[in-house]
């Protein structure tokens, strides 16, 4: 795993602050090709200097919602704003928001130079002040020597950051990024998600940045929206999407999960029991759900949350009359290096994955296949799904 | 025997490679020798109509017997000389010429609206424009005679609308030959532009747009660069066979439509000078050389960059 740069929580966040004015509001926005609904109803507000992500599988809608902030679709009904104005009937060419394409879309027959200066050309800024944004843009993306080379004579990479240099440059207060990464290999992509997040706070311009990558999605924005089917599932922090995720396919779609099927026994203001079946256990959990007692629901356990140990485990004050703890057998071992990823085969039958940073060298670990182990995970580790 | 071919290398991939390269050989390099010498040869009444260029002599008294070459060049110095084949040139490149600009701002518009129309209807309309292919050439042009002549269908259009009271023909002018020649080179314009206009990504025309560009600009600064390559395939394509028209000048042309190719005609069917003639006809090739050079080294570069 990439090490995340967490951001640093200095001031409210703008989307807690009840002062501040969404900087982009996308108002009940619903996008159809012909019978297909793209996009249903979705309302969004962004805020100025927010790095948002959208991220959902294909065909979430995703992309078409991006293309309409852009401004090539049309929306079918509701409205979206940026900066307070309508952009309804507002050409691209006239929306104060620029975009990094997927494919970064490059124009083949000009020089890196006159791809970047393509934006401000239109705008008819002064030549000299031209030259001199350009160069400082192309420092910024340290392509500085690579200004008089034909996009073919570049690297993805290198291409990458001139279609980064190019959509930057007309210093837009809206950059759209469609899958900005997605065309660079895995070691890459991580050194450029770093150099990004550091561009955007550099300039403090808004990025809404449109992916399919969670990881990417989780390492470089302040908030996410999860896309399915044309709705936002949850939108929130990264550690809110993570670790409080209110439906499946949100705990499903980030990371992965183990989903346990249970009946509400007892719900108070502090915690919750829920008796499973499926985990042949009870499940205490220490939140409370607004479901009613005897209603059924599921219950997400995150793989790296629950302890695996040959020994009944002796915390007995989280475990107390055996909650949260049950037992099976190690059915498939996954050797990732720094973790291990182990398929516990459930005495109810069911198989739960557990992931174990490996603290000890393999040769040595003591769990190996069809070991009888015991699963035990800590009263915070559950989250119940109540959609 | 396939041994021997086989340890020369003419073998597999060798004889692939050599079928073409005899073809050209035997049918164009070989008549191409045989025009050019027949260019330097001298025009005389007999059969075929000019002397043979390399003779042996039998002199009986002397006793002696001599390889003569004779090699005339009076034929090219006439092409210098006289007023009729310079100008015959010139206005044959200016009739492909203007052919050429006709073609091209015909076609632009026909080849981009085929790459832009939905994936489904690019095939219909592609056959639309290839379709007059099926039928002869040259009833095509006795079609138009029909439409272009006194009388015809575009004279009793006009008279009808009462735009001209006097019969009026375009019949047998040099409108008529611009009129037929781009009607019939079009097609050679719009595939080449098709073929890159549809290659041309659509994400580029949003980036554009995007950075502010409007349409009209948008086109003038990257549709219309990156379709220069299908421009240039398309203009050639029309340009080089145009100069050396026979059929439509002379079918749809005036007395006056002076072209290289009816010039070549006459010369050798109606003066029967085989030798001015060929000489004529190297001529022009010689002038074509250059712009067929232009075109292998885009078809070159076109490649390259699609690499």
């Amino acid at each position: 795993m990439a090490v995340q740069p967490i951001r640093k929580p200095t001031r409210l966040e703008p989307w807690q602050d009840p002062g501040q004015k969404p900087y982009v509001r996308i108002e009940k926005v619903t996008k159809t090709f012909g019978d297909f609904v793209a996009v249903d109803e979705v309302s969004l507000s962004i805020y100025r200097g927010e790095f948002f992500a959208l991220l959902g599988g294909s065909g979430s809608g995703k992309i078409t919602l991006l293309r309409m902030l852009a401004g090539f679709e049309t929306p079918t009904e509701g409205k979206i704003f940026i900066d307070g104005v309508d952009m309804a009937g507002i050409p691209p060419y006239e929306r104060p928001v620029n975009m990094m394409f997927q494919s970064y879309a490059l124009f083949p027959h000009m020089s890196v130079e006159q791809n970047v200066a393509f934006g401000l050309k239109q705008d008819g800024v002064a030549k000299a002040e031209i030259k001199e944004r350009v160069g400082a843009m192309l420092d910024l993306v340290q392509l500085g020597q690579f200004g008089k080379r034909k996009p073919h004579q570049l690297s993805g990479g290198q291409r990458q950051r001139v279609a980064l240099a190019r959509s930057l440059v007309k210093r837009p207060k809206l950059l759209l990024l469609d899958e900005p990464l997605g065309a660079l290999d895995k070691r890459l992509r991580e050194r450029t998600q770093f150099e990004l997040v550091n561009i955007q706070e550099k300039l403090g311009v808004t990025f809404i940045v449109v992916t399919h990558d969670q990881e990417e999605a989780m390492t470089m924005s302040s908030r996410i929206a999860v896309m399915n089917h044309g709705v936002i599932a949850q939108t929130g922090t990264p550690t809110e999407i993570y670790e409080y995720p209110q439906s499946r396919f949100v705990a499903e779609f980030i990371g992965s999960v183990n989903m346990f099927e249970g009946r509400v026994v007892e719900d108070q203001a502090d915690h919750v029991l829920i008796r499973s079946e499926d985990a042949g256990c009870d499940l205490y959990i220490n939140h409370a759900v607004a479901v009613p007692a005897g209603a059924t629901v599921g219950v997400a356990v995150r793989p790296e949350k629950i302890a695996l140990s040959k020994e009944p485990p002796a915390n007995a004050a989280t475990n107390a009359d055996g909650r949260n703890v049950t037992s099976g057998i190690v059915r498939e071992i996954a050797y990732l290096g720094d973790v291990s990823i182990y398929l516990v085969e459930l005495r109810t039958g069911k198989t739960v994955r557990v992931t174990a940073p490996n603290v000890v060298r393999r040769t040595e670990m003591p769990i190996t296949w069809d070991d009888e182990v015991h699963l035990s995970w800590r009263p915070f580790a559950g989250v119940v799904l109540t959609q | 025997m396939i041994d021997l071919l086989r340890r020369i290398g003419l073998w597999g991939r060798g004889v692939v490679v050599a079928i073409p390269y005899l073809w050209l050989l035997l049918f164009f390099l070989v008549p191409f020798l045989i025009v050019f010498g027949i260019s330097l040869s001298e025009a005389m009444l007999a059969q075929p109509p000019y002397a043979p260029l390399i003779d042996w002599l039998v002199d009986e008294d002397a006793e002696t017997t001599k390889l003569q070459i004779l090699l005339n060049l009076s034929n090219y110095l006439r092409l210098g000389g006289d007023d009729l084949y310079i100008l015959a040139y010139l206005n044959s490149v200016k009739i492909a010429l203007v052919t050429t600009v006709c073609c091209l701002l015909l076609g632009y518009p026909m080849a981009y609206a085929i790459a832009r129309a939905e994936p489904s209807r690019r095939g219909p309309l592609m056959m639309l424009v290839i379709l007059p292919f099926w039928t002869s050439f040259l009833i095509r042009i006795y079609a138009w005679i029909g439409i272009l002549k006194a009388n015809g269908v575009v004279d009793n259009l006009l008279q009808w609308t009462g735009l001209t009271t006097e019969p009026f023909e375009l019949l047998y002018s040099d409108w008529a030959v611009y009129i037929g020649m781009t009607y019939c080179y079009l097609p050679f314009m719009v595939l080449p532009l098709y073929a890159t206009l549809e290659k041309l990504d659509p994400t580029l025309l949003e980036a554009a747009a995007d950075l502010g560009c409007r349409p009209w600009k948008a086109f003038l600064t990257v549709t219309l660069p990156l379709s220069l390559p299908g421009i240039i395939a398309g203009s050639l394509l029309v340009f080089i066979p145009s100069v050396g028209e026979f059929v439509t000048p002379e079918l749809l042309g005036g007395p006056d439509t002076l072209m290289i190719g009816r010039v070549l005609w006459n010369e050798f069917f109606a003066n029967r000078d085989w030798p001015v003639a060929s000489a004529v006809a190297i001529a022009l090739l010689l002038f074509l050389v250059v712009p067929i050079m232009v075109f292998q080294h885009v078809q070159g570069r076109q490649t390259e960059a699609g690499r």
